[in-house]
């Protein structure tokens, strides 16, 4: 239904080219940026979408927080140190704290509130990326207290965060939007109620005015925000707009300001519109084919070895995806932190008739040839852009004796199978959740339930990368990292096609936009020229 | 009358717990659970979601501990908006699209029984044929065309209205727009077949020989009869335009119910699209009592007779 509304409205839209002048701004301390969709939830301990997380990373402030390139800056924290083994991290909390009704904040409201994260009563979505603080897989299995987590108040000032493992990016961590601090006070009075507009009490930039659901979100400037004086904005509004045509034409009306998206095909019209307002940058993220490694025919490493060569992933992205995309022929996106030059399979350099020659051959010695072919059956979840991808893949496997067929379902139905199995070829994808090798790695963890598709176990995979993220030298974490996803890009579980890219309009009067990998883009570094 | 107003109303409870039965294990035959999305949870947080939500107690315990949320008012919690119930998402969702859809009901209604009577009074005419080919036309463009072409034209390029929105009396032009329109064309063409049907009945050429006026025979005689399909089809109708339609409200971003049923099943949204499929049974029952009574009234054979 959606991509119907979508293919009638672009070519509405391609019908009337040419630039477009939006109208002049009266306004400069009100700015109206637009929400994919409607938030799911207010309480940032329960956010799982991305519209949740630009809400509360505006709302509310953790330890750290994200510059405007994306980069760990003091938050509530002026400073941290780590220890020599690199597990225990001392935070020391800025002098003045306080929440928008101007209680005090002090580190127990920190110490309370990673113990709410990962109490399996909060249910949070992102708990995982507490696991590596001590206590927290017992705590989220139920085994052991909340309050048996690594997490100390050293003196009203100063959080202690004890880890199992080192995490070199761990400032960046801490400065993810679901593990900000929450009110205590506030959730004792309400309860689960404290999130609603009418209760809820942040330490952000900004606080909540008002919202009516699906239709808009008005936030305002918190004067009690610790860098309160830096924040050019008075009046922030969030709009919930989930048909990406309608934020286009929005945009082009001058009746908002940011937009978080819009249709891949949309992409040089709207440059020839719009201009420098359309900004498209690369991302931490990967799409790619999952095998399930457990069935044959895919439980043959060269069957797996022979399909992923044999994908010229370039035509995909110039000529499916046409926004700038980069191929990929690694799971973990280049420039990723401290990764330096990521793995490559031994085929990378190789041309693609030199690939699809050698293709041949390994499929060959497993008896698939033209003549003797293979029917396998591609999963996807609907979507225009994930069947031309299927499609074209089709057909460069078609000379190799492979007769694609496509299983199209919608999302509930595509990644309840993939969790259970369901499945012997399909597509899925990973955003990372922060700057690092090992955020993109332990997907293929023998053990990760859950996210490991492809049902992946390789023992010498397992213990690359735990030794990596048990290494607390960076150089030689990283050296684990690498050994670890040559082998997956080896063994080749999944198919990696390409890295995903952030496609935005953002009006040219905005000053403080920084177009980054990580797509974080706090409003508190907005100001109109 | 009043018995069977009494009847109907009986008679909905047991229908609605039905619609409730089967809506319920049509949803849970559906495959995939609300936490399955692109992001993938691990499983230790996917069974506390569970837990949580106590989808993972056995079918029949799920099923009684809904139908007594609902015998008591309560429709449950939403799976995907955290902390929210049912109740009070619809309760802030229905009244934009009541707004939306009743000003469009009376803007189609108005149209289309105005073009029906002024066409069929010409029928066979140029200007019949018109009204009907606009009609048909209006029938066929599907509201995701309609909509879009709307706004990019009087929002876009001439700027008379906001795009899209919510707030103002200027953002009800478009969707009320858009809305009506197919509707218009249905009643339209409803009411100009009545009306040419019953003005050659043998009791219109009667009156008409008995030189009646032209406007208290249409008034008194014809339209009464005419209207009688325009009427049935109104009951499903006004449920259907009240209760939002998930394609105006998409594009033209109302807050409404509307797209809470796509979206709901989608997302897997149980208890959301439960209590969409109430209120929308509901309100087709109630609409459908009403057009009874509308059809025994304007029928002069049941008028005034007290059953």
């Amino acid at each position: 239904m959606r991509g119907v509304v979508c293919g009638a409205a672009a070519l509405t839209a391609v019908a009337c080219s040419g630039p477009i002048e939006r109208p002049e701004r009266t306004d400069k301390t009100r700015l109206v940026r637009v929400n994919f969709d409607e938030i799911r939830a207010l309480d940032p301990h329960k956010i799982s979408v991305v519209s949740d997380s630009n809400v509360a990373a505006d709302q509310f402030q953790g330890l750290t927080d994200l510059g405007p390139d994306a980069k760990p800056i003091p938050g509530q924290a002026k400073a941290w140190r780590v220890s020599d083994d690199g597990l225990r991290w001392t935070f020391e909390l800025r002098g003045g704290l306080m929440w928008s009704d101007g209680t005090p904040i002090t580190a127990d409201d920190f110490v309370y509130s990673f113990r709410r994260i990962i109490n399996p009563a909060t249910a949070s979505p992102y708990a995982n990326l507490l696991m590596l603080i001590e206590g927290a897989p017992e705590i989220l299995n139920g085994a052991a207290a909340p309050d048996t987590l690594g997490v100390f108040a050293e003196g009203p000032r100063t959080v202690v965060i004890q880890l199992t493992a080192p995490q070199p990016v761990f400032p960046e961590v801490v400065a993810i939007a679901a593990l900000v601090p929450v009110p205590k006070h506030v959730i004792d009075m309400h309860g689960d109620a404290w999130s609603r507009p009418e209760n809820i009490v942040s330490n952000g930039a900004f606080t909540m005015q008002s919202w009516q659901r699906q239709a808009q979100m008005v936030l305002k400037k918190n004067p009690r925000f610790i860098d309160a004086d830096t924040v050019a904005l008075e009046t922030l509004i969030y709009l919930p707009i989930s048909d990406e045509m309608t934020a286009v034409r929005r945009f082009r009306a001058g009746e908002v300001d940011i937009v978080p998206t819009f249709p891949d095909q949309m992409g040089p019209v709207l440059k020839e519109q719009l201009g420098t307002q359309v900004r498209v940058t690369v991302n931490q993220a990967t799409y790619y084919y999952v095998f399930h490694t457990q069935k044959p025919p895919f439980d043959n490493p060269a069957v797996r070895r022979a399909l992923s060569m044999a994908v010229d992933r370039q035509p995909l992205v110039d000529s499916i995806l046409r926004s700038g995309y980069r191929k990929a022929l690694a799971m973990v996106p280049p420039d990723t932190g401290f990764y330096g030059a990521p793995s490559q399979p031994d085929w990378a350099t190789w041309t693609i008739e030199e690939r699809r020659t050698e293709a041949a051959k390994l499929l060959a010695r497993t008896g698939i040839t033209p003549q003797t072919p293979l029917d396998i059956e591609i999963r996807i979840n609907t979507s225009d852009t994930h069947q031309r991808i299927a499609l074209a893949i089709a057909q460069m496997w078609q000379p190799l004796g492979i007769n694609v067929s496509l299983f199209n379902t919608e999302a509930a139905v595509h990644f309840a199978d993939l969790r259970k199995g369901n499945f012997k070829l399909a597509r899925a994808g990973w955003v990372a959740d922060y700057n690092a090798v090992d955020n993109f790695l332990f997907i293929f963890l023998s053990d990760n339930e859950g996210l490991n598709y492809a049902r992946y176990n390789s023992p010498r995979y397992d213990a690359l990368v735990t030794q990596g993220q048990a290494a607390s030298d960076t150089t030689q974490r990283m050296d684990f990292m690498r050994q670890a996803e040559a082998q997956l890009l080896a063994d080749s579980p999944i198919i990696p096609l390409f890295y995903y890219v952030s496609k935005k309009l953002v009006a040219s009067d905005i000053d403080g936009w920084s177009d980054n990998l990580r797509d974080r883009h706090r409003s508190r570094w907005f100001r109109f020229k | 009358m009043l018995r069977m107003i009494f009847q109907r109303l009986i008679i909905a409870v047991p229908t609605l717990f039905v619609i409730i039965t089967l809506a319920f294990a049509m949803i849970k035959v559906a495959p995939g659970g609300p936490f399955d999305g692109e992001r993938a949870l691990s499983k230790a947080v996917q069974d506390n979601l569970n837990r949580q939500y106590k989808l993972d107690r056995p079918l029949l315990e799920q099923y009684a501990h809904y139908v007594g949320g609902v015998a008591r008012g309560d429709f449950g919690p939403s799976f995907q908006y955290r902390d929210q119930s049912v109740t009070g998402l619809i309760r802030q969702g229905l009244p934009a699209s009541i707004l939306v859809g009743g000003i469009a009901l009376l803007c189609a209604l108005g149209a289309g029984l105005g073009l029906g009577v002024w066409a069929a009074q010409r029928a066979g005419r140029l200007a019949d044929r018109l009204v009907m080919a606009a009609a048909a036309t209006g029938l066929a463009l599907p509201s995701f065309v309609i909509a879009p072409l709307l706004a990019l034209v009087f929002g876009v390029a001439l700027r008379w209205v906001p795009v899209a929105g919510w707030g103002g009396p200027g953002n009800l032009i478009l969707p009320v727009i858009a809305l009506a329109v197919p509707y218009a064309a249905s009643i339209a063409r409803l009411t100009r077949a009545g009306v040419v049907e019953v003005s050659s009945a043998p009791f219109v050429r009667t009156a008409r020989g008995k030189n009646i006026s032209q406007t208290r025979l249409l008034w008194r005689h014809i339209l009464p009869r005419a209207l009688m399909p325009v009427v049935s089809y109104l009951g499903p109708a006004a449920a259907g335009i009240l209760t939002g339609s998930v394609v105006i409200e998409t594009i033209f971003q109302i807050p409404g119910i509307g797209r809470y049923f796509v979206q709901g099943a989608l997302n897997r949204d149980f208890t959301l699209v439960m209590g969409v499929v109430i209120v929308y049974a509901a309100l087709i029952i109630v609409f459908n009592l009403i057009v009874d009574i509308a059809l025994q009234w304007l029928d002069p054979r049941t008028r005034g007779q007290s059953t």
